[in-house]
């Protein structure tokens, strides 16, 4: 029997639900009414129960997939149409593809799987579409034709997961400087230059150092879409997911560590060599970090994924669905403006020179 | 009868108005010591004037049998300069040689825009280096007519823009202006590409985060050890170029000029 899969549906008419970025309620698309997260919570805490219970109990069929295939897929039947769902096997939260009832897979959040924060959306589609057509601002070098022949192919709400690292970093490190002072007496000029050790040790504290546990979100473009805002991280519920997809993580913690612990270091290394002041030169000699490794928690965070075609090419676009920041792929250039922009920038130094010389 | 009258009292009027200024000029070379003959002045005088009218700037030869009561050779050369009048010709601009017979003293002075520009102390000092040996040997024919010929070449390299000046210092200011001329060339393409590329910069959006400042809670760094040892001085003297003021020191370049506005090269001879 497949596993079974949970549809968030309106309790006054059944409609599918969805969670309003606005509102920040969770809304039926069919008759508008409104619900808390923690009053969905409630009411779905059964239904997942049971979902689990079921994907306990069997294991997937998927009869038509090769092996290698097959490892990597689930298959489940939507509670309201009763088609059948193939989802990679990480998916946690997706739509019938039938039906469009929101979806939600409970095994994926059970036990160790379960996130302990995430950050609901705060922006809706609509927003995601106005700022990619204001990210083009400011770019002069894009192709003239870049904005008008590049259309949104799809564009989904994703809640990706991260993983949340914390920890002490300890460093020593020992530099050397000098001082340097000039004065003239009688007909010689002195220069005085002072040598010094300086030694520095302290610690750092870091609180929730964001990475994201997906591998099919590139490192670049999650790093690139922060700050997030820790004000709105709130303890998770499935209540927030309906009308977004979601994924569980398919990079482990500590397979994502070296990322944090990287950041962690750099960041120890500016601070403590930021205490070093008042000197002519600074050249470190000796520097060391140990970092202690505290909890890890697990947060989905909310983003906006927006693919486009220009040129046969697909550009991608992410959205910072809570503070509206957007990254995206390399832009193409217009080797002719390129070509311009040089041109009338160089004749223009050149003629400001030139009339600087005459005078 | 009457008419005639107002006619040629105009007349007289309009021709002193016109003819007043020039019968009011100084003659360019006044020899009260009696080196030169009648001829040699003449055509002195004319050289001068020519090179006076070609350039708007009086050249003047002076010969006195002494300081007139002034205390120094520079201050008969301004008062000259004021009472004969010279301020009233070619905007004040002139350049001129007097020679006082009594005490053995040369000074070339210059007044004005042109002159002052045109008469640097280099080149005051190079016209000295050429007349005073001149001067000395009792050559004074050649020695003003060297005096006159050094003018007019150093007005007509001011008139190109050129004036005679200290080589190293205009080969200074030539390196300057090769210098800016190829920054000009060379660097404005330089920053046009940086620029250009710069703004290609704009169309990358995407980075991998290196640090974690952002993470670092308040009061979240604390430093537990703090050392700034003291190991050891060196010390490095410079000797201080000395400025050397005798007549064959190096010039700076330019002309000195007085609160008179007067640039002076004095001496003996």
């Amino acid at each position: 029997m497949p596993t079974q899969v949970t549809n968030y549906k309106c309790p006054n008419c059944g409609g599918p639900l969805h969670f309003d970025s606005d509102a920040q309620l969770v809304k039926c698309d069919y008759c508008d009414s409104q619900f808390s997260p923690d009053e969905i919570e409630l009411l779905y805490t059964k239904k997942n129960e049971d979902a689990l219970q079921v994907a306990q109990e069997n294991a997937p069929i998927l009869a038509q997939w090769t092996k290698e295939e097959a490892r990597h897929m689930r298959a489940y039947t939507c509670p309201s149409c009763k088609a059948e769902l193939i989802c990679d096997e990480n998916t946690a939260a997706t739509r019938c593809p039938y039906c469009d009832n929101p979806t939600i897979v409970p095994s994926q959040f059970e036990g160790a799987l379960k996130p302990d924060y995430i950050i609901p959306f705060k922006l809706g589609k609509e927003e995601a579409t106005n700022r990619l057509k204001k990210f083009y601002h400011g770019k002069p070098l894009l192709p003239s034709s870049f904005q008008d022949a590049n259309h949104i192919e799809e564009i989904k709400g994703v809640y990706v997961p991260f993983w949340l690292y914390n920890g002490t970093a300890h460093a020593n490190m020992s530099f050397h400087t000098t001082r340097t002072n000039t004065y003239i007496t009688g007909h010689e000029q002195v220069t005085e230059t002072n040598h010094y050790q300086v030694v520095r040790q302290g610690n750092v504290t870091f609180k929730h150092i964001p990475a994201d546990a997906s591998s099919k979100m590139p490192d670049d473009f999650m790093d690139s879409l922060e700050p997030f805002n820790y004000e709105d991280l709130v303890p998770f519920q499935m209540s927030y997911l309906p009308g977004y997809l979601a994924d569980k993580f398919d990079v482990s913690a500590q397979d994502n560590r070296s990322r944090a612990d990287v950041r962690m270091t750099n960041t120890t290394y500016d601070k403590i060599t930021s205490t070093v002041v008042g000197y002519s030169s600074v050249v470190p000699e000796f520097r060391d970090v140990g970092i202690r490794h505290d909890k890890v928690s697990y947060a989905f965070f909310p983003i906006w994924v927006l693919s486009t075609r220009y040129n046969g090419k697909v550009y991608l676009f992410t959205m910072n669905g809570q503070t509206g920041k957007m990254v995206g792929d390399d832009l193409p250039m217009s080797g002719m403006k390129f070509f311009l922009y040089f041109l009338g920038i160089t004749l223009l130094f050149i003629l400001i020179g030139w009339v600087l010389l005459l005078r | 009868m009457k008419q005639l009258k107002y006619i040629i009292g105009f007349l007289v009027f309009f021709l002193s108005i016109y003819f007043t200024p020039l019968l009011a000029a100084p003659t360019n070379v006044i020899d009260q010591y009696g080196l030169l003959n009648a001829q040699e002045t003449e055509g002195l005088n004319q050289q001068a004037a020519t090179i006076s009218e070609e350039y708007q700037c009086g050249v003047y030869i002076r010969v006195m049998p002494d300081l007139g009561g002034n205390s120094n050779v520079e201050r008969y050369a301004e008062a000259i300069y004021y009472s004969e009048g010279m301020q009233d010709q070619y905007d004040g601009n002139m350049v001129m040689l007097l020679v006082v017979m009594g005490t053995r003293d040369y000074d070339i002075s210059a007044h004005g825009d042109i002159a002052n520009r045109a008469f640097t102390d280099y080149g005051k000092a190079q016209i000295a280096n050429s007349i005073v040996y001149r001067l000395a040997d009792g050559k004074y024919y050649e020695a003003f007519d060297t005096f006159l010929n050094q003018c007019d070449y150093m007005l007509e390299q001011e008139a190109y823009g050129t004036p005679v000046d200290d080589p190293t210092i205009q080969q200074r200011e030539q390196n300057k202006r090769s210098l800016f001329q190829g920054l000009i060339f060379g660097g404005s393409p330089l920053t046009a590409l940086l620029i250009c590329l710069g703004l290609k910069s704009r169309n990358r959006s995407k980075s991998i985060k290196s640090t974690a400042a952002d993470y670092v809670p308040k009061k979240g760094f604390v430093l537990t050890n703090s050392k700034d040892l003291f190991i050891h001085r060196d010390v490095i003297r410079t000797p201080l170029p000395r400025n050397d003021s005798s007549s064959g020191g190096s010039h700076s370049g330019g002309t000195t000029v007085n609160s008179g506005g007067f640039s002076h090269h004095s001496g003996k001879f």
